[in-house]
């Protein structure tokens, strides 16, 4: 009894160091975590940070992350919580009934936890309705493409709660405003529902929340048939050539799945991935796109819709960072009156669960383009700096150093220092 | 540092066992003492030179009260050791409270309030206070010889298993295991502080740790709103945790102790099974109780004055100053005041009382005064706690602002009720036997490593998964 007592206190030991060494020769290779995360810094010691305590502090978050094995054992946990509690560890991702996966302001937004007033609603869409008029002067059609929500899609699955449906949600409200306005608009939202009986393959799978790539397809297809409809042209159409029947799914079909970090999978029955080309027929037109949207175009992009169909070379993501091939840019980098103005369509991507943002902010800052009154005093602006030496001076060193032209350059100020007056005007 | 953090268990507890075993015997003392030294000047890197610096002080002012053969001038050097330890801790850990009660009054006679820099509260500074006081008493009543160096007593009183919670530990009780502990160095006493050691982690991270989060939910509502069965849900729950919380963290002290040949004293004995108060008191945070006894209440007279009224006079002094040493607030005083006042009780007819209906019923009842005695000891202010309260007994069924505990709660609240009354029952107590008799089959040993390996890894996932862990008994 005394060898196997000596056995066990060495094994546990032995257990107790073999993170540490792990840490340090990192000798087993262990398959990272999935998802987002912001690291901890390294910590650094010095006096000033023993004895504030910082370096203690930073010391345990930073060891926390790095140990050895912590991914399998974040794994073990993960599974164990997921499998006996439904539970997640993943940021807002929550379980419904059958182990399908939501995020909560999908949930939110079913429940209209996040409803907005709709004055506020109508006002936005009436914005977007003056930007719409304007820009169609000019030969460029905007379409809001709804992205359906898993939680109305999906709503027999949702996890049990005490919240009751209620008559209106912002999704209701803009749709209603879209029709009283004239906005062009295609609702998938409403149109997966109506699908999803009758459809050989998911349009949402299990442990995504973005659309299938089954789905994506059928979405890519109408976005051509609408364009066509808008622009009067003919556009190359989208040919499934084949549907590969899967039980894997693809990375965007198990997006919320990944982020369980679990060592088992949740089976999502079987899938289809459509084999795609386009019509390559040299009458037909590929118009010049923009696309403003949020997560909902990765998969769509997939499709190749984008490239074969439109002629897009920006996409801005969330109005906020523009994405070019490989290359991202703060879109502050961007002539976002020239991007728009050399488009036939912009096409806008938002889901029904953030539809009260449905523009992305595109309508405010866009409006001091054409708002006339606003133009004028860029104009004069423009004047009171060029008749300036010095300003413009400046003004060229910082169009230099920027490595844009001087006119831009100039513009950009100008536009700068009527918004600080027109701030200082409204807050006195 | 906590036990229950990644560094802890993962890089300062291993590489600790691993020297401490390799050391020689003689030098022992300095590896245990670097290491306790570095342990806690992790937390508290000013302060430990305050600790230090004031350990070795009265190491030889006890040292002096030994030497001398003067009376007077004994006890004139132990009311200074015990005044340069309670002054610390007075200073402190209450002069925070003193000020701002201090401008309250101020406040009412429109006068300036008096301008103050808070102090920060070092942690574990209850208990080590309580630790120097018992040498200082002990050498000065004969009990036991002081320590033959300095080294020795500052392993005593910065001894990391114990010093930031726990359990207090009488000098009598571990002067001799000071000096030398290698009769109790065996490799069954090692195993057996292992399972010790990690049967603790599993009940603060596995039980406390989620019961936690859904009180600190509970306790953020708006008590006037609340629902009586939500606010039952969460004081039992609450009740719980501090349980498996406190006695956890007892459990990792006693098993590292033994790890390392010290028997360090019993701190919790299934207290929700108590009969009644005076019962609890013997079962929950039984170094506390039992140093209260031998140092505050004996020497007021303890159960031999002359009158009821001089030993009601008694028990409510020790438990006021109890209350009081839990933290720095009114609520605490009140929740002092509130044992105080059932032990007076069971003294006049309670007990009597609750011996004549029965064992069941009486469990019940003292584990429901316990309960309303959670509430004041939760709750931030007493009227908070009045309101609290009220929810509790004023039926009040509110089903939407009722939140659907989820499955793992449920799990962990029926588990926890299982633990905490399993002693209640003959068959309890027989698996309560078996898993702390330390002396098992070849097959039993086998199967108990395989439960205790399964446990240390779910505890290890959830700390890696959860990070941060603070233990409730850091405030005092």
């Amino acid at each position: 009894m005394k060898k196997l007592s000596y056995l066990i206190f060495l094994s546990f030991l032995l257990t107790l160091c073999a993170p540490a060494v792990q840490q340090k020769f990192n000798s087993f290779a262990i398959a990272p975590l999935n998802g987002s995360f912001i690291n901890a810094e390294k910590p650094q010691l010095n006096k000033t940070s023993w004895f504030s305590g910082t370096f203690q502090n930073q010391t345990d978050k930073w060891l926390n992350e790095n140990v050895g094995f912590r991914n399998l054992f974040i794994r073990l946990y993960n599974e164990i919580e997921f499998r006996l509690f439904s539970n997640t560890n993943a940021k807002d991702i929550l379980v419904g009934k059958e182990n399908y996966l939501f995020e909560q302001r999908y949930i939110d937004s079913y429940f209209g936890v996040d409803i907005e007033d709709v004055e506020s609603l109508n006002k936005k869409v009436l914005r977007t309705k003056f930007i719409k008029d304007t820009l169609e002067t000019m030969g460029v059609k905007m379409l809001f493409v709804i992205a359906p929500s898993k939680a109305d899609y999906f709503q027999e699955k949702l996890p049990e709660t005490n919240l009751l449906k209620p008559d209106i949600t912002n999704y209701d409200r803009i749709i209603e405003l879209f029709n009283e306005h004239d906005i062009d608009y295609i609702d998938f939202n409403n149109f997966f529902i109506q699908k999803k009986h009758s459809e050989q393959f998911p349009l949402f799978t299990k442990c995504g929340i973005h659309w299938s790539d089954y789905g994506a397809t059928l979405v890519a297809d109408s976005i051509i048939k609408k364009a066509e409809y808008l622009l009067h042209v003919n556009l190359p159409n989208l040919i499934v050539t084949n549907i590969n029947k899967k039980n894997l799914p693809s990375y965007v079909d198990y997006d919320l799945g990944h982020l369980l970090n679990i060592f088992t999978t949740i089976d999502q029955g079987e899938l289809g991935y459509p084999d795609i080309k386009f019509e390559s027929d040299t009458n037909l037109t590929k118009p010049n796109a923009l696309i403003i949207g949020d997560s909902f175009y990765w998969n769509l992009e997939n499709t190749g819709v984008f490239h074969n169909s439109f002629n897009c070379n920006n996409f801005l993501y969330y109005l906020n960072t523009a994405y070019n091939n490989d290359q991202k840019n703060s879109i502050t980098r961007l002539n976002l009156k020239q991007e728009i103005e050399n488009k036939n369509i912009i096409i806008f991507i938002v889901t029904a669960a953030g539809v009260q943002d449905f523009d992305f902010g595109f309508a405010d800052k866009v409006y001091p383009f054409y708002d006339k009154a606003y133009q004028k005093k860029i104009e004069q602006m423009i004047t009171k700096i060029s008749n300036d030496k010095n300003w413009l001076k400046s003004i060229e060193e910082k169009a230099s150093q920027q490595g844009i032209s001087t006119a831009e350059m100039l513009r950009l100020d100008a536009e700068y220092m009527v918004k600080q007056s027109t701030k200082q005007t409204s807050n006195n | 540092m906590v036990f229950s953090s990644s560094l802890f268990l993962l890089f300062f507890l291993p590489v600790f066992l691993i020297l401490y075993y390799l050391t020689p015997v003689k030098l022992k003392n300095w590896t245990l003492l670097l290491f306790s030294v570095l342990f806690y000047s992790w937390g508290a890197p000013v302060f430990v030179f305050v600790v230090i610096g004031t350990t070795i002080l009265d190491f030889y002012l006890v040292k002096e009260i030994h030497k001398t053969t003067v009376e007077k001038r004994k006890l004139l050097l132990m009311t200074i050791s015990i005044t340069i330890s309670v002054g610390l801790l007075a200073y402190f850990k209450y002069v925070n409270f003193f000020i701002e009660n201090f401008n309250a009054l101020l406040k009412i006679i429109n006068v300036t309030e008096v301008k103050w820099t808070r102090v920060v509260l070092p942690i574990g500074i209850s208990f080590f206070t309580f630790q120097k006081i018992t040498y200082s008493i002990d050498v000065y009543r004969k009990v036991h010889t002081p320590l033959k160096n300095v080294r020795e007593y500052l392993v005593y009183i910065l001894l990391f298993p114990q010093m930031i919670a726990g359990p207090i530990i009488r000098f009598n009780q571990i002067a001799d295991q000071l000096e030398d502990r290698r009769l109790n160095e065996t490799i069954e006493n090692k195993v057996n502080g292992l399972f010790r050691f990690i049967l603790g982690l599993s009940k603060k991270v596995l039980l406390a740790n989620t019961l936690g989060a859904e009180v600190d939910s509970i306790f953020s509502m708006n008590y006037s709103e609340l629902d009586t069965i939500t606010a039952w849900i969460g004081i039992i729950a609450y009740s719980f945790q501090i349980y498996f919380d406190f006695s956890g963290y007892s459990d990792m002290a006693i098993g590292i102790g033994r790890m390392i040949g010290f028997k360090f004293p019993e701190n919790f004995e299934s207290p929700y099974i108590s009969k009644n108060i005076s019962e609890f008191w013997r079962r929950w945070h039984i170094t506390l109780g039992q140093w209260m006894k031998d140092y505050l209440y004996i020497p007021l007279g303890g159960n031999r004055v002359t009158s009821n009224y001089r030993l009601y006079f008694n028990l409510s002094l020790v438990f006021l100053i109890s209350g009081f040493w839990h933290g720095a607030s009114w609520n605490f005083i009140i929740w002092g005041a509130f044992h105080g006042l059932f032990l007076i009780l069971d003294r006049i007819f309670l007990i009597k009382s609750l011996n004549k209906i029965g064992q069941f019923p009486s469990v019940l009842i003292t584990y429901i005064v316990v309960l309303f005695g959670w509430v004041i000891f939760r709750t931030e202010t007493f009227g908070d706690a009045l309101t609290y309260t009220k929810a509790m007994l004023l039926i009040k069924i509110n089903p939407i602002s009722f939140n659907t505990p989820d499955i793992k709660f449920i799990s962990v609240m029926i588990l926890s009720t299982i633990f905490s009354f399993l002693a209640f029952f003959k068959s309890g107590n027989n698996i309560l036997n078996f898993f702390f008799n330390y002396s098992y089959s070849k097959k039993n040993y086998i199967m108990l490593t395989g439960i205790y390996a399964g446990l240390l890894i779910l505890s290890i996932s959830s700390i890696l998964s959860s990070g941060f862990n603070p233990f409730i008994y850091f405030r005092f």
